[in-house]
Formats: structure tokens, C-alpha cells, sequence
């Protein structure tokens, strides 16, 4: 669309399924995960790598019969094997999601210490609060404050995504990196947290309210982690 | 792009029921000289600058986020669950390269990074971005940006 507006653009491409079909003037393939557009995260030259070969496809002319110029990046990203150093954040002690959320409290300190900010701000509570609303939801108990112009269930679904960011912030602390799957999986088969999720997500979808059927059953949970 | 014998059954079923949109007839813009070029990036991550409102779910509009703009300031709140946001959470650069579109500028490869920068929500009808699309295309004209990076999650 920008281009038939005048603007020159190069794309990359996650899924090729996706970009082929409507074939946009410029595209870089890459064999990176959903989620990663230039690679990996805390790898300078390799995401300049990425970029850099992007840029380089506005020198190439237009293919004859009106076709798109289509490159393929060759290299995979670095830290997408799994990191047989990691050790996910120990948690068999708590009894319950405010139990975790406080034992994984220094982790997540020291994350934030370390990359300087964390993405668990959507919903304006703090993670604990999370996890009372989350908790109490269809009982409507722990109901934080209402914020104007938006739902009780909109505001859960950002507070269920500041509880997961909370947690895989806290598991990303050390340098050791791990792969997306070693902490997906810790997420979603070794947490409370994981457990009060799918939960709420079962019981969404026997819900006679469509929106919560919606965003309790698509919005929650990923499709690779549920039961 | 993600190998789809990488995805699981679950996402690779997933990804091959969304559509895409063919478009015709199909545009092309010159760049002329590459190393005089102000390019922005446009993604379609969900982000957007804390204060500003969150997308909510088929949003067809964008948000801005001017170049200098803290990390720490720009939040994602994309409503797909089926993309890996760990990165995101350690590194802002792995789904909108400032940093790296300004050092390649320092470097030469192109004339000069925008001021702004730009993202949708991907997981919205095309049609509803379309009208949004045209203004943000004004804008980048008046801004004086002739060369956009589209970056999907």
C-alpha cells in the first residue's frame, strides 16, 4: 500500500506462505522464529547483518513482467538452540502464583538491572495485583479500580500478559540465554502461573459470554502449549 | 523466513489458515541513490509509546515512535499469543532496530534514519489498515522520508 502511495519499501519476511501471494516489491526472507524479525536479541552485528542486506535490496532493479525482488537471508540466529547452561528459576517450594511471583521478585530485579526496563507495564498494575484480578476474575473479587474506556476484560488480558512477561523476565535474568522453547516450557508445564492459565482458558471456552469465550480462548494460552 | 518443519503441527496449521492479500496491479517506487535515502521502520509489532493508547484487538490505525524515545517507553501490545516475545523482552532491537538503522546511516548505507517511526497491529484485516496506510504515506512525504522497512512479528 505505501508503495502505490510513493514510499519505497523492502519487508522482511518470517512466512513465506504469507508474503508470497501478495508479492511485495522487495522482500528478504529469513529463517528466523515468529516473534524475531532481525534475529536475535543482544546481537548487534548480527541484526546490522540483517538490516544491512535489507537496505542493499533497494539497489536492485525491478524484475521484468512486474515482479518482486526476492532474496533469501542465509545465515541462521545465533541462541536458537537450546542453552544447556540455563537453569530455569527454582519454584518447587510455592504453593500458589503469589508464592512465585515473590521467589522469582530478585530474578526479575536483576533482570531489569541488567537490560534496563521490563515489558510487564500494559495493565498498570503492579504483578501481584495481576495475579489477585486474574485469580478472582469470574467471582468478581480483587477487581482493581476501573480505567476509563477500557474493559475488565481487556484490562485482564494485559494484566495476563504482564504476569507472563513478569515470569519469562525473571527466567531470561542470567546471561546464559536461553531458547524461547527451554522457557516456554518452564512457563507452561512448570509454574502455577501456567496451570491458573490453561485453566482459565478451559473454562472460557465453556462460556456463555462470547467475549470472554474469545479472549479467554484465543488470547491467553499459545497454540504450541496447550494440553 | 521460519522454516515451517520448525513450527509445530499446531503452528504450521496455524500460520497456513491466514490469507493473504494478492495485490494488483502491483507498485514500484526507484530508489534513486540508497546512500541519500531517510528511511523509516513500520512495524507491525503492536507498539507504541507509554500514554498512548494500546491496541485493543482488529485495530486498523498505527502509533508513532519518535526515534529518541526510551526503551523503556515503548510497549507491545499485540494481541497474538503465537510469536516468541522473549526477544522483544530483552532487546527492543529485535523487533524495531533504531539503533541499527542509525549506525548504519553513520555508516553510509543510507542518507539518514527518520525522525519517526511507525507501528501497526498486525493481527488486523488489511482493509481496515488500508485508509491509515494512505495517511501514513502523507505523513512520510511531509516528513521528507522516501524509503520505508516493514517488519512483521
Amino acid at each position: 500500500m505505501l508503495e502505490a502511495e510513493g514510499i519505497a519499501t523492502v519487508m522482511v519476511s518470517l512466512v513465506s506462505s504469507q508474503s508470497q501471494p501478495a508479492a511485495p516489491p522487495r522482500v528478504l526472507w529469513v529463517p528466523f522464529e515468529l516473534g524475531r524479525p532481525m534475529g536475535a536479541a543482544l546481537e548487534a552485528d548480527f541484526q546490522r547483518e540483517v538490516l544491512r542486506e535489507l537496505l542493499m535490496l533497494f539497489d536492485v532493479p525491478r524484475p521484468p513482467q512486474a515482479g518482486s525482488v526476492l532474496a533469501e537471508f542465509a545465515r541462521d540466529a545465533p541462541a536458537q538452540l537450546d542453552e544447556p547452561s540455563w537453569c530455569a528459576p527454582a519454584l518447587s517450594g510455592a504453593t500458589s502464583v503469589a508464592e512465585e511471583i515473590s521467589l522469582l521478585a530478585p530474578a526479575h530485579a536483576q533482570f531489569v538491572a541488567r537490560i534496563g526496563r521490563s515489558t510487564a507495564v500494559l495493565s498498570g498494575l503492579d504483578v501481584q495485583t495481576a495475579a489477585e484480578f486474574l485469580s478472582g476474575f469470574d467471582a468478581g473479587i480483587d477487581t482493581p479500580p476501573s480505567v476509563e474506556g477500557m474493559s475488565d476484560l481487556l484490562r485482564l488480558r494485559f494484566a495476563v500478559d504482564d504476569l507472563k512477561a513478569y515470569y519469562l523476565e525473571a527466567a531470561s535474568a542470567a546471561r546464559e540465554q536461553a531458547s524461547s522453547r527451554q522457557l516456554h516450557s518452564w512457563l507452561w508445564q512448570q509454574t502455577r502461573l501456567g496451570t491458573m492459565l490453561k485453566t482459565f482458558r478451559r473454562e472460557s471456552l465453556e462460556s456463555d459470554d462470547p467475549r470472554r469465550e474469545t479472549v479467554g480462548g484465543k488470547f491467553i494460552v499459545p497454540r504450541d502449549w496447550l494440553d | 523466513m521460519v522454516r515451517l518443519t520448525d513450527l509445530t503441527t499446531a503452528m504450521r496449521s496455524v500460520v497456513a489458515s491466514v490469507a493473504a492479500t494478492a495485490v494488483e496491479p502491483k507498485p514500484w517506487v526507484n530508489v534513486r541513490r540508497r546512500e541519500a535515502a531517510t528511511v523509516a521502520l513500520i512495524s507491525s509489532a503492536g507498539l507504541g509509546v507509554r500514554g498512548d493508547p494500546l491496541f485493543r484487538g482488529g485495530d486498523g490505525d498505527y502509533r508513532e515512535i519518535p526515534h529518541g524515545a526510551p526503551d523503556a517507553d515503548v510497549l507491545m501490545s499485540h494481541v497474538s499469543v503465537n510469536y516468541d516475545r522473549t526477544a522483544y523482552q530483552l532487546d527492543l532491537e529485535t523487533v524495531l532496530p533504531r539503533r541499527r538503522l542509525a549506525e548504519l546511516a553513520s555508516a553510509g548505507v543510507i542518507g539518514a534514519a527518520a525522525d519517526t517511526h511507525y507501528s501497526f497491529m498486525g493481527a488486523s484485516a488489511p482493509e481496515q489498515m488500508q485508509t491509515q496506510a494512505q495517511t501514513l504515506a502523507s505523513t512520510l512525504h511531509a516528513r521528507g522520508v522516501n524509503a520505508a522497512v516493514l517488519l512483521p512479528v
